[in-house]
């Protein structure tokens, strides 16, 4: 199971230890079906995590809409499972994570917002 | 409504089987409930998918927000940074907008200027304004020609009469002027760059000044290397320019006192015959005009010949030759045909003609200068020059103008270019050896040189034959030569010697 995705532009890489899913650099893919190995990452890492998955976005520079669209469809797979709970970090220098995140917590209340 | 189909499938199928049968009210509650949470997730379907689409499209125009404005920032920062480098050039920077009105000055521009962006009411006020004045002046610049003004007309212009006045000095500038075009091709804004020209004025000044001190004090060299030629030159009259030449010297500045060289030369004697009976016939004055009149006409025939005087000894002349005797020879010639043409001009006027005698030696001479620290002078050391002298003083003797030497007719190129025959043997002063002496007649009367030419083999007979003291038969033979040339002296001199011979040889 490949739990790293590694490009040019981008890096994602998913740690047991801390159950932490790390995005680092842009990612400027376009529509669902180049986010799909993604989408197919998160859900194993969902698969095997028993109780919270840890979204790291600090690092991540750029995400398009089809980005922000496949992580939210993730959020709302998760909540309606509601198995995990979800806790994602963004960063305070890096512009856009203010308001796209937060409406994370619209699809799922219970989501851990943290800014570092 | 799936879930409501199906229900009423389901009643439909089993019609028959619960035809009597009504569904118990337990069984249509929890279908209603099944139905009311069917709808519910539904709900959340939809809201989670319009919280999709907002979160979406918010995210959209976020990131597009932010992309935006790092674009803006970017290009502000590169203005910055272009505007920091404007700031940074060490040369003044000024704009004008398509107005005419200033739109930047950089730092350097502000220094030079004096002063930063102004507003003006109109560009005709930009000299005013900024004190331009034309070069050295007090007078404003003409505003339309600035090279920023002449830039927002579309040409590309230049200036550099022109300065600045601020309130304690004046900055002389030399200013560029280039437009920018938008894309319609107008006149967009004009660019000034100008710089402080004072140090190069300065350099200026200091190189015309420079070029002015070195044009005098080349002119001081030429007067001085003028004035140094004019003092060779009139040393040259004393001390002969090819006896410094000779020892190796452009000019007799240079000279050391014991300075010496030792060449082959040949040595020409002159002598007016019996100056001292016609000098006393003259008073001092008339005396030196004679011999100046005299030696300025000599004097040609031996520089034209390569020779030069190496000294006037009253009438006397003592030149000096180089190379072949040719030289020297042709001299006297030369000098006993002017002399000829000298002579029909003083008869002319009354004047006694004059004779003169030269001799001519071939031979090693030292040539030097003595003297001591205050009086210098170039002087010849040679046993030739004596024997010169005394063949000099011999033409006298057999009435003959020119003579030389067995030396120098050794060193002529080809002897029988000349009219030679032989003359006397002459014992050197101290010394055992003889020398044999001709005579040149070739500047002889035409008569006289062809009756001697004529007699030359009798002539040279008889002096064979008086060497070997047959006196008689010489005696005849110059008898036969005075026949057809009574005028000539050495034939009748040896004649007249035969005699002498035979009557002495007679008597012992």
């Amino acid at each position: 199971m490949a739990m790293e995705i590694n490009t040019e532009d981008y890096q994602i890489c998913y740690d047991p230890a801390t159950a932490t899913v790390s995005f680092l650099g842009s990612i400027r893919l376009s529509g669902p079906a180049e986010y799909a190995p993604i989408a197919q990452l998160l859900t194993q890492v969902a698969d095997v995590e028993p109780t919270k998955i840890t979204l790291n976005l600090q690092q991540l520079e750029f995400l398009n809409s089809s980005g922000i669209n496949m992580l939210s469809k993730f959020i709302i797979e998760i909540r309606k499972t509601a198995r995990v709970r979800i806790a994602v970090q963004g960063s305070q220098s890096i512009g856009w994570h203010g308001k796209s995140l937060r409406n994370f917590q619209r699809l799922m209340p219970g989501l851990q917002l943290d800014f570092l | 409504m799936l879930a409501v189909e199906q229900f009423f499938v389901i009643r439909g199928a089993n019609s028959r089987v619960m035809l009597e049968e009504q569904p118990s009210r337990e069984q249509l509650l929890l279908e209603i409930e099944r139905l009311r949470q069917q709808v519910e997730d539904l709900k959340e379907e939809k809201a989670d998918l319009e919280i999709l689409l907002e979160t979406t499209a918010e995210h959209s125009d976020t990131v597009e927000t932010e992309l935006r404005s790092r674009a803006f920032e970017a290009v502000r920062e590169g203005e910055i940074k272009l505007a920091q480098f404007l700031e940074a050039i060490p040369i003044g920077v000024a704009v004008l907008d398509s107005q005419g009105q200033p739109y930047y000055v950089n730092h350097a521009g502000q220094q030079l200027l004096g002063q930063g962006v102004l507003q003006l009411n109109a560009v005709e006020d930009l000299s005013e304004s900024y004190q331009i004045y034309i070069a050295g002046t007090d007078t404003i610049y003409p505003f339309d020609n600035l090279p920023i003004v002449r830039a927002l007309r579309g040409e590309n212009a230049t200036a550099d009469d022109l300065e600045i006045h601020q309130s304690h000095k004046k900055v002389p500038l030399e200013i560029w002027g280039t437009p920018i075009f938008d894309e319609g091709g107008k006149v967009a804004y004009a660019i000034a760059v100008f710089q402080d020209v004072t140090e190069r004025k300065e350099a200026e000044a200091d190189r015309h000044l420079f070029i002015k001190k070195l044009f005098d004090l080349n002119q001081n060299l030429e007067k001085s290397l003028d004035a140094e030629s004019e003092l060779t030159d009139a040393y040259g009259r004393f001390v002969p320019h090819q006896f410094l030449n000779l020892l190796g010297y452009e000019s007799i500045i240079d000279v050391n006192l014991g300075d010496q060289v030792q060449q082959e030369m040949s040595v020409l004697f002159a002598d007016i015959r019996d100056f001292t009976t016609l000098s006393e016939t003259m008073n001092p004055q008339e005396n030196f005009k004679f011999i100046n009149a005299y030696l300025s006409r000599m004097e040609p025939a031996i520089t034209s010949n390569n020779g030069f005087i190496d000294k006037y000894i009253g009438d006397a002349i003592m030149a000096l030759f180089s190379d072949f005797a040719d030289d020297a020879v042709k001299a006297g010639i030369a000098m006993l045909n002017i002399l000829n043409d000298y002579n029909q001009h003083r008869q002319g006027v009354g004047y006694v003609p004059i004779q003169i005698g030269i001799g001519i030696n071939s031979g090693s001479l030292m040539l030097g200068t003595v003297g001591g620290k205050s009086r210098m002078d170039s002087t010849v050391i040679s046993d030739a020059v004596n024997l010169a002298s005394r063949i000099e003083g011999l033409t006298k003797d057999y009435g003959v103008p020119l003579l030389i030497s067995q030396q120098t007719l050794e060193r002529l190129r080809n002897p029988a270019d000349y009219a030679i025959r032989i003359v006397d043997k002459v014992q050197v002063k101290g010394k055992s050896q003889y020398v044999v002496v001709y005579e040149v007649f070739d500047a002889d009367s035409p008569e006289i040189l062809s009756a001697k030419l004529a007699n030359l083999s009798v002539y040279n007979e008889a002096m064979l034959l008086c060497d070997r003291k047959d006196f008689r038969e010489a005696g005849k033979l110059f008898e036969e030569c005075l026949r057809t040339n009574p005028s000539d002296h050495v034939a009748r001199i040896y004649l007249k010697r035969c005699r002498d011979w035979r009557s002495l040889l007679k008597g012992i």
